[in-house]
Protein backbone atom coordinates (compact mmCIF):
# COMPACT_ATOMS: atom_id res chain seq x y z
CA UNK A 1 0.00 0.00 0.00
CA UNK A 2 2.67 2.23 1.06
CA UNK A 3 4.96 1.59 -1.94
CA UNK A 4 1.97 1.93 -4.03
CA UNK A 5 1.31 5.42 -2.52
CA UNK A 6 4.77 6.95 -3.23
CA UNK A 7 4.75 5.65 -6.86
CA UNK A 8 1.39 7.67 -7.04
CA UNK A 9 3.09 10.63 -5.42
CA UNK A 10 5.75 10.67 -8.28
CA UNK A 11 3.09 10.60 -10.58
CA UNK A 12 1.35 13.84 -9.07
CA UNK A 13 5.04 15.40 -9.50
CA UNK A 14 5.89 14.43 -12.83
CA UNK A 15 7.03 18.01 -14.33
CA UNK A 16 5.45 17.03 -17.46
CA UNK A 17 2.08 17.39 -15.68
CA UNK A 18 1.54 19.19 -12.96
CA UNK A 19 4.66 19.80 -10.93
CA UNK A 20 7.38 21.92 -11.68
CA UNK A 21 11.08 21.81 -10.26
CA UNK A 22 12.03 23.95 -6.87
CA UNK A 23 15.01 24.44 -5.24
CA UNK A 24 14.58 23.46 -1.32
CA UNK A 25 16.97 24.44 1.09
CA UNK A 26 16.13 23.63 4.68
CA UNK A 27 17.34 25.52 7.88
CA UNK A 28 21.32 25.18 8.14
CA UNK A 29 20.90 22.42 5.04
CA UNK A 30 22.12 22.79 1.76
CA UNK A 31 20.00 23.52 -1.51
CA UNK A 32 18.32 21.14 -3.48
CA UNK A 33 16.16 20.59 -6.42
CA UNK A 34 12.75 18.64 -5.78
CA UNK A 35 9.16 18.39 -7.58
CA UNK A 36 6.72 20.74 -5.96
CA UNK A 37 3.09 20.97 -7.12
CA UNK A 38 2.45 24.62 -5.83
CA UNK A 39 -0.39 26.29 -5.69
CA UNK A 40 -2.21 29.91 -4.01
CA UNK A 41 -5.26 30.25 -3.99
CA UNK A 42 -7.11 33.60 -3.11
CA UNK A 43 -7.76 34.12 0.74
CA UNK A 44 -8.26 37.04 2.71
CA UNK A 45 -6.61 38.27 6.13
CA UNK A 46 -9.44 39.57 8.57
CA UNK A 47 -9.05 41.51 11.98
CA UNK A 48 -11.26 43.78 13.66
CA UNK A 49 -13.12 45.00 10.85
CA UNK A 50 -10.52 44.65 7.96
CA UNK A 51 -9.61 42.46 5.00
CA UNK A 52 -6.49 42.43 3.14
CA UNK A 53 -6.46 40.20 0.40
CA UNK A 54 -3.70 37.11 0.39
CA UNK A 55 -3.23 34.10 -0.61
CA UNK A 56 -2.86 30.68 0.78
CA UNK A 57 0.33 29.29 -0.48
CA UNK A 58 0.56 26.02 -0.27
CA UNK A 59 3.36 23.04 -2.04
CA UNK A 60 2.72 19.05 -2.49
CA UNK A 61 6.09 17.67 -2.12
CA UNK A 62 7.29 14.24 -1.69
CA UNK A 63 7.64 13.88 2.38
CA UNK A 64 11.23 12.59 1.62
CA UNK A 65 12.33 15.58 0.03
CA UNK A 66 11.53 17.90 3.18
CA UNK A 67 11.73 15.31 6.25
CA UNK A 68 12.73 17.51 9.25
CA UNK A 69 12.33 20.69 7.61
CA UNK A 70 12.16 23.78 10.20
CA UNK A 71 10.12 26.95 9.24
CA UNK A 72 12.15 29.68 7.58
CA UNK A 73 13.79 26.75 5.05
CA UNK A 74 13.30 28.04 2.00
CA UNK A 75 11.71 27.15 -1.18
CA UNK A 76 12.51 28.68 -4.42
CA UNK A 77 9.96 27.98 -7.75
CA UNK A 78 10.20 30.27 -10.60
CA UNK A 79 11.53 33.63 -9.50
CA UNK A 80 9.62 33.24 -6.58
CA UNK A 81 11.50 32.69 -2.73
CA UNK A 82 9.11 30.70 -0.46
CA UNK A 83 9.41 30.56 3.29
CA UNK A 84 7.94 27.60 5.13
CA UNK A 85 5.50 28.74 7.89
CA UNK A 86 5.53 25.51 9.59
CA UNK A 87 6.70 22.01 9.78
CA UNK A 88 5.63 20.11 6.73
CA UNK A 89 2.09 17.88 7.16
CA UNK A 90 2.77 14.69 6.23
CA UNK A 91 -0.27 13.15 4.94
CA UNK A 92 1.48 9.46 6.08
CA UNK A 93 1.56 8.50 2.43
CA UNK A 94 5.04 9.64 0.79
CA UNK A 95 2.85 13.11 0.20
CA UNK A 96 3.72 16.35 2.08
CA UNK A 97 2.11 20.04 2.23
CA UNK A 98 4.12 22.55 3.20
CA UNK A 99 2.10 26.49 3.78
CA UNK A 100 4.62 29.26 2.67
CA UNK A 101 5.17 32.71 3.06
CA UNK A 102 7.21 35.15 0.74
CA UNK A 103 7.80 36.88 4.39
CA UNK A 104 9.91 35.39 6.57
CA UNK A 105 8.19 34.15 9.23
CA UNK A 106 9.28 35.74 13.00
CA UNK B 1 -28.35 73.75 6.23
CA UNK B 2 -24.80 73.25 7.41
CA UNK B 3 -22.72 69.67 8.30
CA UNK B 4 -23.77 68.74 11.87
CA UNK B 5 -20.81 69.09 14.30
CA UNK B 6 -20.20 65.18 13.92
CA UNK B 7 -19.59 65.71 10.39
CA UNK B 8 -17.20 68.41 10.12
CA UNK B 9 -15.37 66.67 13.25
CA UNK B 10 -15.07 62.88 10.50
CA UNK B 11 -13.68 65.53 7.68
CA UNK B 12 -11.41 66.79 9.67
CA UNK B 13 -10.34 63.90 11.48
CA UNK B 14 -10.05 62.04 7.99
CA UNK B 15 -7.87 65.59 6.35
CA UNK B 16 -5.39 65.14 9.55
CA UNK B 17 -4.88 61.16 9.39
CA UNK B 18 -3.59 61.93 5.73
CA UNK B 19 -1.08 64.40 7.06
CA UNK B 20 0.75 60.93 8.02
CA UNK B 21 3.47 61.26 5.77
CA UNK B 22 7.35 60.66 6.22
CA UNK B 23 8.26 63.71 4.43
CA UNK B 24 5.37 65.44 6.93
CA UNK B 25 8.08 64.00 9.94
CA UNK B 26 5.99 61.19 10.64
CA UNK B 27 7.46 57.49 10.97
CA UNK B 28 5.47 55.86 7.65
CA UNK B 29 3.08 57.14 5.27
CA UNK B 30 -0.16 55.93 6.32
CA UNK B 31 -1.99 58.85 5.56
CA UNK B 32 -1.35 57.69 1.66
CA UNK B 33 -5.00 55.99 1.90
CA UNK B 34 -7.29 56.81 4.31
CA UNK B 35 -11.09 55.88 4.33
CA UNK B 36 -14.07 56.82 5.95
CA UNK B 37 -16.30 53.83 6.65
CA UNK B 38 -14.94 51.50 3.95
CA UNK B 39 -17.69 48.53 4.59
CA UNK B 40 -16.42 45.35 6.04
CA UNK B 41 -16.72 43.07 2.70
CA UNK B 42 -14.56 45.94 1.23
CA UNK B 43 -11.13 43.97 0.97
CA UNK B 44 -8.59 46.26 0.71
CA UNK B 45 -5.56 45.93 -2.38
CA UNK B 46 -1.80 44.53 -1.05
CA UNK B 47 -0.76 47.73 -3.43
CA UNK B 48 -3.01 50.33 -1.13
CA UNK B 49 -1.11 49.54 2.16
CA UNK B 50 -0.56 50.96 4.50
CA UNK B 51 -4.19 52.24 5.05
CA UNK B 52 -6.36 53.62 7.60
CA UNK B 53 -9.95 53.27 7.93
CA UNK B 54 -11.78 55.77 9.93
CA UNK B 55 -15.37 55.02 11.58
CA UNK B 56 -17.08 57.34 13.80
CA UNK B 57 -19.18 54.14 15.75
CA UNK B 58 -20.93 56.29 18.41
CA UNK B 59 -21.60 59.72 19.60
CA UNK B 60 -22.85 59.58 23.48
CA UNK B 61 -24.62 61.87 25.07
CA UNK B 62 -22.13 62.40 28.30
CA UNK B 63 -24.27 65.14 29.97
CA UNK B 64 -27.84 67.21 29.00
CA UNK B 65 -28.23 69.48 30.90
CA UNK B 66 -30.85 72.67 32.02
CA UNK B 67 -29.16 75.23 29.69
CA UNK B 68 -29.48 73.08 26.70
CA UNK B 69 -26.15 71.87 27.04
CA UNK B 70 -25.13 68.52 25.72
CA UNK B 71 -21.60 67.18 26.33
CA UNK B 72 -21.05 64.55 23.66
CA UNK B 73 -18.23 61.74 23.03
CA UNK B 74 -18.00 60.82 19.66
CA UNK B 75 -15.88 57.77 19.77
CA UNK B 76 -13.63 56.53 16.14
CA UNK B 77 -12.31 53.69 15.81
CA UNK B 78 -9.44 53.51 13.04
CA UNK B 79 -8.44 50.49 11.49
CA UNK B 80 -4.88 50.04 10.17
CA UNK B 81 -3.84 47.19 7.91
CA UNK B 82 0.20 47.25 6.71
CA UNK B 83 2.20 44.69 4.70
CA UNK B 84 6.11 43.76 5.73
CA UNK B 85 8.42 45.85 3.54
CA UNK B 86 11.82 47.17 4.68
CA UNK B 87 10.22 46.86 8.24
CA UNK B 88 8.38 43.91 9.65
CA UNK B 89 4.25 43.77 9.75
CA UNK B 90 4.25 43.87 13.59
CA UNK B 91 6.49 46.74 13.72
CA UNK B 92 5.16 48.98 11.08
CA UNK B 93 1.80 48.59 12.95
CA UNK B 94 3.72 50.26 16.01
CA UNK B 95 4.43 52.76 14.06
CA UNK B 96 1.33 53.78 12.48
CA UNK B 97 -0.20 53.65 15.95
CA UNK B 98 2.18 56.49 16.89
CA UNK B 99 1.70 57.97 14.34
CA UNK B 100 -2.04 58.14 14.71
CA UNK B 101 -1.63 59.75 18.15
CA UNK B 102 0.70 62.22 17.15
CA UNK B 103 -1.66 63.24 14.47
CA UNK B 104 -4.31 63.66 16.96
CA UNK B 105 -1.85 65.93 19.36
CA UNK B 106 -1.17 68.26 16.87
CA UNK B 107 -4.51 70.02 17.66
CA UNK B 108 -6.91 68.26 19.90
CA UNK B 109 -9.41 70.30 19.45
CA UNK B 110 -10.03 70.13 15.85
CA UNK B 111 -10.10 73.89 14.86
CA UNK B 112 -11.75 74.90 17.95
CA UNK B 113 -14.78 72.34 17.21
CA UNK B 114 -14.40 70.17 20.04
CA UNK B 115 -13.02 70.71 23.76
CA UNK B 116 -10.83 68.11 23.91
CA UNK B 117 -9.67 64.34 22.46
CA UNK B 118 -8.58 61.49 24.58
CA UNK B 119 -7.00 58.34 23.63
CA UNK B 120 -8.62 55.33 24.56
CA UNK B 121 -6.37 52.31 23.53
CA UNK B 122 -5.00 50.36 20.34
CA UNK B 123 -4.79 46.62 19.90
CA UNK B 124 -2.55 44.87 16.96
CA UNK B 125 -3.40 41.33 15.24
CA UNK B 126 -0.86 39.97 12.52
CA UNK B 127 -1.78 36.91 10.14
CA UNK B 128 0.58 35.16 7.79
CA UNK B 129 -0.12 33.22 4.49
CA UNK B 130 1.04 34.43 1.14
CA UNK B 131 2.41 37.61 2.83
CA UNK B 132 2.54 38.92 6.34
CA UNK B 133 -0.54 41.28 7.37
CA UNK B 134 -0.54 43.54 10.31
CA UNK B 135 -3.50 45.10 11.62
CA UNK B 136 -4.25 47.53 13.83
CA UNK B 137 -7.28 49.28 15.66
CA UNK B 138 -6.84 52.52 17.11
CA UNK B 139 -9.70 53.95 19.57
CA UNK B 140 -10.02 57.40 20.70
CA UNK B 141 -13.08 60.08 21.76
CA UNK B 142 -13.79 63.60 20.61
CA UNK B 143 -15.74 65.41 23.16
CA UNK B 144 -17.59 68.37 22.15
CA UNK B 145 -20.40 70.62 22.83
CA UNK B 146 -23.75 70.86 21.16
CA UNK B 147 -26.58 72.77 21.20
CA UNK B 148 -30.23 70.74 22.50
CA UNK B 149 -31.89 69.43 19.20
CA UNK B 150 -29.34 71.46 16.92
CA UNK B 151 -26.24 69.42 15.73
CA UNK B 152 -24.70 71.69 13.87
CA UNK B 153 -24.61 74.57 16.86
CA UNK B 154 -21.95 74.37 19.26
CA UNK B 155 -22.64 75.97 22.56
Amino acid sequence: MRERAIADADRLLNTDDFAQRGTFTPVGGSAKVINVNLIAAWQASDAFDSQAENADAVAMVKSSDVSGAKPNSLLTVGAVTYYLLSPPMDNGYGMAQLALSRDEVG
Amino acid sequence: MADSIRQRLVEKVKARLQTILTAGGFRTNAGSYVTVWKPDSVVHDQANLPAINVRDVDDEVLDANATGRLQRSLQFECDVVVSEGSDPADETARHVIADIQEAILVDETWDGLARLSRYLGDSIAMDQKDRKIGMAQVRFEIRYHQERFNPDTQV
